[in-house]
């Protein structure tokens, strides 16, 4: 079964979370999703869940990801494919150490999947990536704390 | 040390993000090497709540692969949504309209509104695509016709040399000729002759792709590669009609009631109304070398035709290979690995079963008593499951010939194949089942007669050339017999009973006046037969020319 997931029809990989849909798509997936509430069939709730998070804004982003998580939670037998849809939602949001718990389960499951195991890379690429330069700017913002501070008190003396 | 926080504060956000994403990266490099339970636990708050979602997973969930992809029905969506007309009809429209409170009834009228405005933008496109089509297609008739001329010149001038055989020119449209059975001109062969050749009908200037017959109302519709369809009429054998409403070549035709449905590589199927196509062309059908080209392409709005078309089945992405229309249900299989199932008289979509996605499954497959030649039909090749050659639906049980050379059998209810047959090397190109076996030919030059109760290969069947097109027709009598005709690529048509397991192959190419003529043998190949009664055999071949015969 394994090689069946790995299939890029079956999993998309994580660049194509970044292409958005038009206004129009997205707005017709919530008014199927509207129509439909409160029961919203589980593919109707995917579609949306899964339009806003390939979304360029934030609220779209977190809405996408809360609505996915309710998907994760009432659906047991959806939840492979949602732990990794979630981990692309947290990536996209910034908060990588989500993201990178949901890849690791998935990748506990199914080693050999090609869309997890790339999104696992992605993930810790850019964390490493905002990671330096993290560590740049607060190095050269102590610095500049440290001599103001040796500024003021040779001024103070 | 306030003011070092004070700083800190007056630096951009970015900053803090970034530190953020430091700490982050510090933590995750240190302590991610010990476990996962630790970051969950300090980084996120979110994590911190006793959430489902981290509490070890009781039973693992099922493996991904199992069903159809959420992703599958995402795209299925978003490839429909645009072109739709909006959901309610006007009567449902109204209805709605005085159910819902006074307030919102202008937010609702002006949501219909904007949805009307959409769909008419979406025409509009189409239509501007389909004049440019049209402009297109206009310039190639217009070379067509030139290069006819010149061609038609040149062969009056060598009939005007002494000496030389009668030239005459390419087959009329439209004329039939009926050929006894004794022709002087046919070398004569140790196989025998089909008995009675009753019409010759030509036309086509393409290969026959696709046949029906409606024996109640005596009509042949023949599809060709040239894009027409044509309508002939059975006791007279004159083409009643043309119908040339579709852009690429046409693979099937089929007649259902009072329409005929034609499918084509433009990825349309579409159905016509035959009663209206009486008073669109009264003239028995329009030839190609008399149609006017010079016509002017401003004056066409709509052409007559279209008015004929009751509907049109759009959403296939790539052709249309194979469909059956049966009982208001249309099923059609095309190259775009889907099968769809649409609903005739709404024209609506009910499902799209997706090909690819089931055929990786080799632990419900059944393998069939004889090895397939050469080690190409093993599932990793599985790219090629997609492409259906032929397919025929009963109520909802659903067999597909694929061109991986699998036969599957599904159940249109779940949309799952529970049955996988594999025992063809190469594609498999035509179908036919009834209640207890299943014919199906293939590219590897074998027929196969399935059993359907175990799965098992009856008998089997080998040819000299691939095999085009396959009939399989239930015998009357005591004993289940099936008589199956078959196309073999080449100028005969075998007639096999599976009880005595007998064949005999009869030869076809005979029954054009000005054929031998041309050639001693013609070149034509039996690309398609079609015989759903015991006494009538119709069969297209590769020129374009469509026989009838009486068996």
């Amino acid at each position: 079964m394994s090689s069946n997931s790995s299939n890029e029809k079956y999993l998309p990989y994580a660049a194509d979370a970044e292409v958005s849909l038009t206004a129009e798509e997205l707005l017709v997936l919530q008014r199927q999703y509207e129509r439909e509430f409160p029961r919203v069939r589980i593919q109707t709730k995917f579609n949306y869940a899964w339009g806003l998070i390939k979304s360029s804004t934030k609220r779209e982003q977190q809405l996408g990801v809360r609505l996915m998580q309710e998907i994760y939670q009432e659906h047991a037998e959806r939840q492979r494919e949602c732990m990794y849809y979630l981990a692309i939602g947290h990536y996209k949001l910034g908060e990588y150490a989500s993201a990178r718990v949901f890849v690791e389960q998935l990748l506990a499951l199914e080693p050999e999947n090609a869309q997890a195991k790339c999104l696992r890379k992605l993930i810790d690429d850019r964390v490493s990536h905002e990671g330096l330069i993290g560590l740049a700017l607060s190095g050269g913002a102590l610095a500049l704390v440290g001599i103001a501070a040796a500024a003021f008190f040779r001024r103070s003396k | 040390m306030r003011r070092k926080s004070v700083e800190r504060e007056t630096e951009s956000s970015s900053f803090e993000n970034a530190t953020q994403g430091f700490i982050v990266g510090l933590i995750n490099r240190v302590i991610f090497r010990t476990s996962n339970t630790l970051i969950n636990r300090l980084l996120n708050p979110r994590l911190l709540k006793p959430n489902k979602r981290l509490a070890p997973l009781t039973l693992p969930p099922p493996a991904l692969g199992t069903a159809p992809s959420l992703l599958s029905g995402f795209t299925t969506f978003l490839d429909h949504s645009p072109t739709d007309e909006p959901r309610q009809t006007a009567e449902e429209f109204d209805a709605m309209l005085k159910a819902t409170p006074a307030s919102v009834v202008p937010e609702v009228l002006m949501e219909r509104r904007d949805e009307y405005s959409e769909y008419l933008r979406t025409l509009e496109s189409e239509r501007a695509d389909v004049v440019r089509r049209l402009n297109d297609v206009d310039a190639r008739i217009l070379r067509a016709v030139a290069e006819r001329r010149d061609i038609e010149g040149r062969i009056a001038a060598l009939a005007a040399d002494p000496g030389s055989p009668e030239a005459s020119p390419l087959v009329d449209a439209g004329r039939a000729t009926v050929e006894d059975a004794e022709d002087a001109a046919y070398e004569q062969d140790d196989v025998p002759r089909l008995r009675r050749l009753q019409h010759v009908f030509a036309g086509h200037y393409g290969g026959v792709t696709g046949l029906a017959y409606d024996a109640v109302a005596g009509l042949v519709a023949s599809g060709s590669l040239d894009t027409h369809v044509r309508v002939w009429d059975a006791e007279s054998g004159a083409c009643k009609y043309t119908i040339n409403g579709h852009g690429d070549a046409v693979r099937g035709v089929q007649f259902y009631e009072r329409f005929l449905l034609t499918a084509s590589d433009d990825s349309r199927i579409r159905m016509w109304d035959l009663s209206l196509l009486d008073s669109v062309q009264p003239r028995g059908g329009s030839d190609l070398g008399t149609t006017p080209p010079m016509t002017p392409t401003m004056c066409r709005r709509v052409a007559p035709l279209d008015l004929c078309c009751e509907s049109t089945f759009t959403g296939h992405g790539d052709a249309v290979t194979c469909f059956q229309a049966e009982a208001g249900t249309l099923i059609s299989g095309s190259a775009d690995r889907t099968v769809r199932e649409w609903d005739l008289t709404t024209g609506q979509l009910r499902q799209a079963i997706d090909l690819t996605w089931a055929a990786k499954d080799p632990a419900r497959s059944v393998r069939a008593g004889r090895r397939p030649r050469g080690a190409l039909s093993l599932p990793g090749r599985a790219g090629d499951a997609g492409f259906v050659g032929a397919l025929q639906f009963y109520d909802c049980a659903l067999a597909t010939g694929t061109a991986d050379g699998a036969l599957r059998l599904w159940d249109l209810r779940t949309g799952q194949a529970h049955r996988q047959m594999f025992s063809h090397s190469m594609a498999i190109t035509s179908l036919m089942f009834d209640d207890q076996s299943v014919a199906t030919g293939s590219l590897d030059g074998t027929v196969l007669l399935w059993d359907l109760r175990t799965g098992q290969v009856r008998q089997t069947l080998e040819f000299e050339g691939p095999v085009t097109s396959v009939q399989l027709n239930r015998q009357r009598g005591p004993a289940y017999d099936a008589a199956c005709w078959i196309a073999a690529s080449d100028h005969r048509i075998t007639h096999y009973r599976s009880n005595a397991m007998q064949r005999v192959a009869y030869a076809s190419d005979f029954g054009l006046l000005n054929h031998s003529m041309r050639h001693d043998h013609t070149d034509a190949w039996v690309s398609r037969i079609y015989c759903r009664d015991e006494d009538t055999l119709i069969s297209g071949d590769s020129e374009g020319v469509v026989k009838l015969w009486k068996v």
